[in-house]
């Protein structure tokens, strides 16, 4: 670029060499920003850790324990009802990912080939559970129905395709171009083969995107078990969990219905910061693996060219 | 251009409510049976079952059920009564669909306690555990699928479930109605209050009452707090604020957050009657439209004003944690919850509750709760059936100081409690996990609540005393154990009306003179509706 004598060569003020107020300035707000998300966290895992006596005196929340005590996590892991249910969830989380993600991928694809015939009635009966999403009661007679009332299948089966994933791997199936399949046809690929030597290996992103959501709903998921599974030991971690945050809160429907019943022991802070934490972890601990995907994954499905 | 075939979004939109509409035929021409509609508008009305207290322990201090004064016990007894002689059971398996708050129990397998339970009932209890925040759910599911186990916890709340109620579940009037529950003593041990408050569906008697006592919520206050600036009692409404205003400062607040509770109680004690003013001729009144309750909404502005209550809203646990660390010194909450506020703050300081203030000319009032917390309801089944259900709910309602009591409030002795020199009961680890919380069997059936509070025999002096003290100004609300559709369909919606009109007068948002505007609204949006539903049903129970 041309410049003139004297001047320093012209640039854009985003290109220029910040001032050391400037670089302060903006390490401050990162700071400030990072402890803003970090303190809630290390509060709820100091809570999680620190003696009754103190979370009282402070009036419900701890940033440092003073005696810390694992004392609330053996609480909750005590008598096998809580270790029992995170591994029901962990069966769940692996087994419904990937029922979930066979089954949105084999129809992403389907739906995203243009020669498919049924491609445009069977993509309105897609959209019109989105549109028109079942209500619970119509829901729990479908399951009825199915004999899967008491069975894990009862979690897995009704939500196994979400249409907005769906969308999204659709799209991005899509953005593939089209010259691929044919030479794969070409060289004698059926549309298995197409799909899983083709597309699946150039669709990493989307699907660790697609399958984290899918993990992320069935860990999270409760209220489905709690209306399916009348035998309480087939619950998920979730649904036994829940009850730990809720606990000394009111009989919901009781006229006396915001304030707590004398049967209803409080739980204690500790307690149910311990149970956020171990409800939260496993999802804390996935995400850094398919973090990278994420950016990539979601804008590319979401686009179609 | 557009093909033939392209599916345009109005399109989409027609085919969809297409097939809903013709689904919703479909359905309308199924051959289901029609629910009954619940009314005790036209019905002959059982006879209430006789009160016949049980045999127990003699307590320190004798209650009196018509009066809402519970029995209060210092220490535990150690002369436990015999309950029920006879198992109730032999050996048949039970359903049961129990609210819980709690976490859920070790299975029944590893459960000593269950196990024992079951033993000592001669059944075998298969619990369907539905935490409290989804019970309105899971009753809706069970209306609609007919899925119904043989026992039932439940509470009014669900549209049209006092509907299912007479449709499908069993009508008790024969078994319970008159002398006719004498043959369950520990159901007869029952006050009739919460019979009442439980009600009549189509005139007869399907449901069980959880009893709880009469007087709630109440004002709970930090006792030795209050006594350095002057009490809980003696005291007139300005009095009333200058110790409020004293207990409050450097981060510490005379009362939780504010609410419309705190609006009702003071109503109460400015002489308003409970929830409706019932009219010489049965007409029903909002007491919201009283003159009174107007005040009560100013005082309690003004009381905001001057920062006595905690500023931010917080859920009713947090605002107990707040209270136990003395950052708070008086809340609302129910009486039976005094028991689980004593045991957590131990001796640091004690509980009592803040007596109505005095006016002159004015006869204070406290406004009774329903009497009840759960209902348990019975599937239909023959009279056998029937009546093992309510031998195994008259178990469970055995009374405090009877061997049954004991089994199912603290396990099994050896395994989740031994005895100290003194009798006192003394829990084990074994407890912490399996206990009356995590096994509730208090919300199928339960007897009477006593005050007894282990290791303080002075916190059951208080809350006797305050009983005693106050029973005299306690009223009735004229609705209690009544349904009607009216109410089913507007409650809420107007409900929520006033409650968002009085939070936002006395938070300054508003102006009280804008509380007739919601008033007018609360009409307009069905109250009326209810209003005059709820004559009809009185008339019919109460016959004037």
């Amino acid at each position: 670029m041309a410049t003139l004598d004297g001047f320093r060569e012209a640039r854009a003020a985003w290109q220029e060499e910040p001032k050391a107020i400037t670089k302060i300035g903006k390490a401050v707000a990162l700071v400030v920003f990072s402890l803003l998300i970090l303190i809630p966290f290390l509060e709820v895992l100091a809570t999680s850790v620190a003696s009754g006596d103190q979370i009282t005196k402070n009036g419900g929340w701890v940033l440092w324990p003073e005696h810390p005590t694992f004392g609330a996590y053996s609480q909750i892991l005590n008598g096998g009802v809580v270790t029992r249910s995170i591994l029901v969830s962990i069966g769940i989380t692996v087994v419904g990912t990937a029922i979930s993600l066979f089954g949105t991928i084999t129809l992403a694809y389907a739906l995203g080939r243009p020669h498919f015939k049924l491609r445009r009635p069977l993509t309105l009966a897609v959209l019109f559970t989105f549109l028109f999403p079942t209500g619970m009661l119509p829901g729990y007679l479908v399951v009825k129905q199915l004999g899967l009332l008491n069975s894990y299948w009862s979690l897995i089966l009704p939500v196994a395709i979400n249409v907005f994933n769906l969308v999204v791997v659709r799209g991005f199936f899509q953005n593939i171009p089209e010259e691929l399949y044919e030479q794969a046809r070409i060289d004698g690929a059926s549309e298995w083969q197409q799909m899983v030597r083709i597309v699946l290996p150039l669709s990493r992103a989307v699907i660790a995107v697609v399958g984290l959501f899918y993990a992320v709903s069935y860990w999270n998921s409760f209220f489905s078990a709690i209306l399916y599974l009348n035998d309480s030991t087939k619950w998920p971690v979730q649904a036994v969990l829940q009850l730990y945050v809720t606990q000394g809160a009111d009989l919901s429907g009781s006229t006396a219905s915001t304030f707590s019943d004398s049967g209803s022991a409080q739980a204690l802070q500790s307690t149910q910061m311990a149970v956020v934490v171990l409800a939260t972890l496993p999802v804390l601990l996935a995400y850094p693996f398919v973090q990278r995907h994420f950016t990539k994954g979601v804008l590319t499905g979401a686009v179609k060219s | 251009m557009t093909d033939r075939h392209h599916l345009t979004r109005r399109g989409l939109l027609t085919a969809g409510a297409g097939t809903a509409a013709g689904a919703a035929l479909l359905l309308t021409g199924c051959d289901a049976p029609r629910a009954i509609r619940a009314t005790n508008i036209g019905k002959k009305l059982a006879e209430w079952p006789d009160y016949v207290p049980a045999k127990a322990p003699k307590p320190d201090f004798p209650g009196n059920d018509a009066k809402g004064i519970q029995s209060a016990y210092l220490t535990y007894p150690t002369d436990l009564v015999t309950a029920v002689p006879e198992k109730p059971g032999n050996g048949e398996t039970v359903t049961v669909a129990l609210v819980t708050n709690e976490p859920v129990p070790p299975p029944l397998g590893r459960n000593t306690m269950w196990r024992a339970v079951n033993e000592a009932l001669g059944v075998n209890l298969k619990l369907n555990f539905i935490p409290s925040a989804s019970l309105s759910q899971k009753l809706a599911v069970m209306m609609a699928s007919g899925d119904v186990p043989d026992i039932i916890t439940c509470s009014d709340g669900v549209p049209t479930f006092e509907d299912f109620i007479a449709t499908d579940l069993q009508d008790l009037t024969d078994h319970l109605s008159g002398s006719a529950i004498r043959d369950y003593p520990n159901l007869a041990n029952l006050p009739t209050y919460s019979w009442q408050g439980v009600g009549l569906i189509n005139g007869g008697i399907y449901g069980v009452p959880i009893q709880r006592p009469l007087p709630t919520p109440e004002m709970i206050c930090n006792l030795d707090a209050f006594d350095k600036v002057g009490g809980l009692s003696d005291w007139t409404p300005d009095q009333f604020t200058q110790r409020m205003k004293a207990l409050t400062g450097k981060k510490h607040w005379a009362s939780g957050p504010v609410g419309k509770t705190d609006v009702d109680r003071h109503a109460g004690w400015r002489g308003a009657p409970n929830s409706w003013v019932l009219d010489s001729s049965g007409g029903f009144h909002p007491t919201e439209a009283t003159a009174v309750y107007k005040d009560a909404l100013a005082y309690i502005q003004k009381l905001v004003k001057d920062g006595v209550f905690y500023p931010d809203q917080v859920a009713t646990p947090e605002a107990k944690t707040l209270m136990y660390g003395q950052t708070l010194y008086s809340m609302a909450d129910t009486l039976p919850a005094y028991a689980t506020n004593v045991a957590a703050v131990g001796s640091r300081f004690r509980f009592d509750f803040g007596r109505p203030y005095t006016i002159p000319g004015v006869t204070p009032k406290k406004w009774d709760g329903p009497g009840w917390v759960n209902y348990t309801v019975l599937k239909k089944g023959t009279p056998s059936r029937i009546k093992l259900m309510l031998r195994i709910l008259n178990f469970l309602a055995s009374p405090f100081g009877s061997k049954e009591y004991e089994l199912i409030r603290f396990g099994v002795e050896g395994k989740h409690f031994t005895r100290d020199s003194h009798g006192q009961i003394q829990l084990s680890k074994l407890s912490q996990v399996e206990n009356f919380n995590t096994l509730p069997l208090q919300y199928v059936c339960s007897p009477p609540l006593v005050a007894y509070f282990p290791g303080q025999p002075d916190a059951a002096r208080r809350v006797w005393n305050y009983q005693t003290e106050t029973s005299k100004y306690l009223v009735k609300n004229p609705s209690v154990g009544l349904r009607t559709a009216a109410k089913d369909r507007y409650g809420t919606v107007t409900g929520q009306i006033l409650n968002d009109a009085a939070t936002n007068i006395v938070n300054g948002r508003a102006s009280v003179k804008s509380w007739d505007d919601a008033l007018k609204e609360w009409r307009k949006q069905g109250g009326d509706k209810i209003a005059a539903s709820l004559r009809e049903e009185y008339a019919a129970v109460h016959g004037h």
